[in-house]
């Protein structure tokens, strides 16, 4: 365990208040931050945080320190997150446009005096496609996708926050991975990336 | 080796091919120059996945959580205390139904055996309607040790009626739960994105579907059992919906999936599941100004 968070959970789980408080207060940070990249969504992220410690706290006798606290808090913020996504009613959502056709996002950035795809633009397009991408995730593709590619947790931890068989996390990142590739697919002709 | 799958391009890509998998990977990519492009041109398109830039939040963020989560952790500590009171009465020793997957078991049976659910009893008769006078229900761990109450002097009767309701909002918790967690893997189905070809794909939802047709069966008996046929009949629709989602192949087309959401929609299942989940918070709700 964290050595600065071992006597705190000790005395929080003897009923110490103040002890708990610490632990919140040293950790909602990195709750909120994993929560939003989770969520996408500033608000549903708050809620995240609030859950997160409510569980902990209710659980806080049960947690047996075989794992580190930190690593602990991060599996139930996940578990919140996932099941506020599961909730959250997803809306019909329109196709992400991936022909280079009119409607949806544009397909191509619009070139500079130089005739360069303009950068700004081009990121800004860039990012509009990965957000929508986002969107079109169901909830366990976002979560292993995040976790995987962003968070970099192995397909097992992913699998063991989610509940899932290792065989269905592997296609849910892989999924994931699909949707936002094909996502991409119109301006990756256009310009090098990450250039 | 053949030329790798999509899926064992990304799994490189994560690192997460097993050792031998990795090895033959490698290799093919040493002598298939298309092999490489593909590699190069997923690597490019995945490294422009940057992480969404997170809002900033205010250096005293830890302070306002912990304001906002004082009244939570109040209303939290009130609730376990009720709770506590509810077990300690008639001397019940069991620990807190929150902490056990197994006591769900244990509820469970004892609903199935007619012991819970039972109507309120009339003066005279104990919950499930046996007779007090006749054959008192005793299976330990099941009823209250009457001797240990508060006070020392209670009614039996009274005792009986109170283990009864404790036990009734105990399965309107389960059976609640039980619902919500339906209600949301029927959710997600119904809203499962398609992919290019049209057909949909339900493996990451099906795993979930069929520990809840294990759960559903068993407070389904335990309705049918309990006389509850309202809540049976939903649970027999729930069950029929889980178990063809469960069954089915794990990637449907279009067609075929629209009829199986269309079933789902006429039958107001999602509704109905919601209707009887609000009865039932309801229900616990009454019972815990008791």
């Amino acid at each position: 365990m964290d050595a600065t968070d071992t006597p705190d959970v000790a005395l929080a789980q003897s009923g110490d208040e103040s002890a708990f408080q610490r632990l919140v207060e040293r950790h909602s940070l990195g709750v909120f931050q994993l929560a939003f990249r989770l969520t996408g969504n500033e608000s549903d992220a708050e809620d995240v945080v609030q859950d997160t410690f409510l569980k902990v706290y209710r659980e806080l006798k049960r947690f047996e320190s075989r794992s580190s606290f930190k690593t602990w808090l991060h599996r139930v913020t996940v578990n919140c997150s996932y099941d506020l996504l599961r909730k959250r009613p997803r809306a019909r959502l329109e196709p992400i446009e991936t022909d280079g056709g009119e409607a949806g996002l544009r397909a191509e950035p619009e070139a500079d005096a130089s005739g360069q795809p303009d950068r700004v633009a081009y990121g800004s397009e860039v990012h509009r496609r990965i957000e929508a991408a986002m969107q079109h995730l169901s909830p366990a593709e976002r979560t292993a996708f995040v976790l995987r590619h962003f968070e970099g947790r192995s397909l097992e931890e992913i699998g063991e926050a989610l509940g899932l068989r290792l065989g269905a996390t592997k296609h849910s990142v892989f999924r994931a991975v699909q949707k936002m590739r094909r996502a991409l697919a119109p301006i990756a002709r256009t310009a090098e990336w990450g250039s | 080796m053949r030329h790798p799958t999509d899926e064992q391009f990304v799994l490189y890509h994560y690192g997460e091919l097993d050792q031998a998998e990795g090895a033959a990977f490698r290799s093919h990519l040493g002598e298939c120059e298309g092999c490489r492009e593909r590699l190069a041109t997923l690597e490019r398109e995945l490294a422009a996945v940057r992480p969404v830039s997170i809002p900033e939040r205010p250096t005293d963020y830890g302070a306002r959580v912990w304001a906002r989560l004082q009244p939570r952790l109040a209303e939290e500590r009130a609730r376990a205390s009720k709770a506590a009171s509810w077990w300690s009465f008639g001397a019940v020793t069991l620990r807190p139904f929150a902490y056990a997957a197994g006591l769900a078991v244990l509820v469970v049976a004892a609903f199935v055996a007619g012991r819970f659910w039972a109507p309120a009893p009339s003066p005279g008769q104990v919950a499930g309607g046996t007779p007090v006078s006749s054959t008192p229900s005793t299976t330990a761990g099941s009823e209250p040790d009457l001797a240990g109450a508060p006070g020392g002097a209670a009614d039996p009767t009274d005792a009986a009626m109170a283990a009864a309701r404790v036990r009734e909002r105990i399965l309107a918790l389960e059976v609640g739960e039980h619902l919500e967690r339906s209600q949301a893997a029927l959710l997600e189905v119904m809203n499962a994105p398609d992919e290019d070809d049209g057909a949909i794909d339900l493996s990451a939802d099906q795993e979930r579907v069929r520990e809840l047709v294990a759960e559903n069966r068993l407070y389904r008996l335990a309705a049918i059992d309990a006389g509850e046929s309202a809540m049976a009949a939903v649970l027999d629709e729930l069950e029929r919906a889980l178990v063809e989602i469960a069954n089915g192949p794990s990637r449907v087309s279009g067609t075929e999936f629209e009829r199986v959401r269309g079933d789902i929609d006429e039958q107001g299942l999602i509704f109905k599941v919601g209707i009887l989940g609000e009865t039932l918070r309801q229900r616990q709700a009454k019972g815990s100004s008791i």
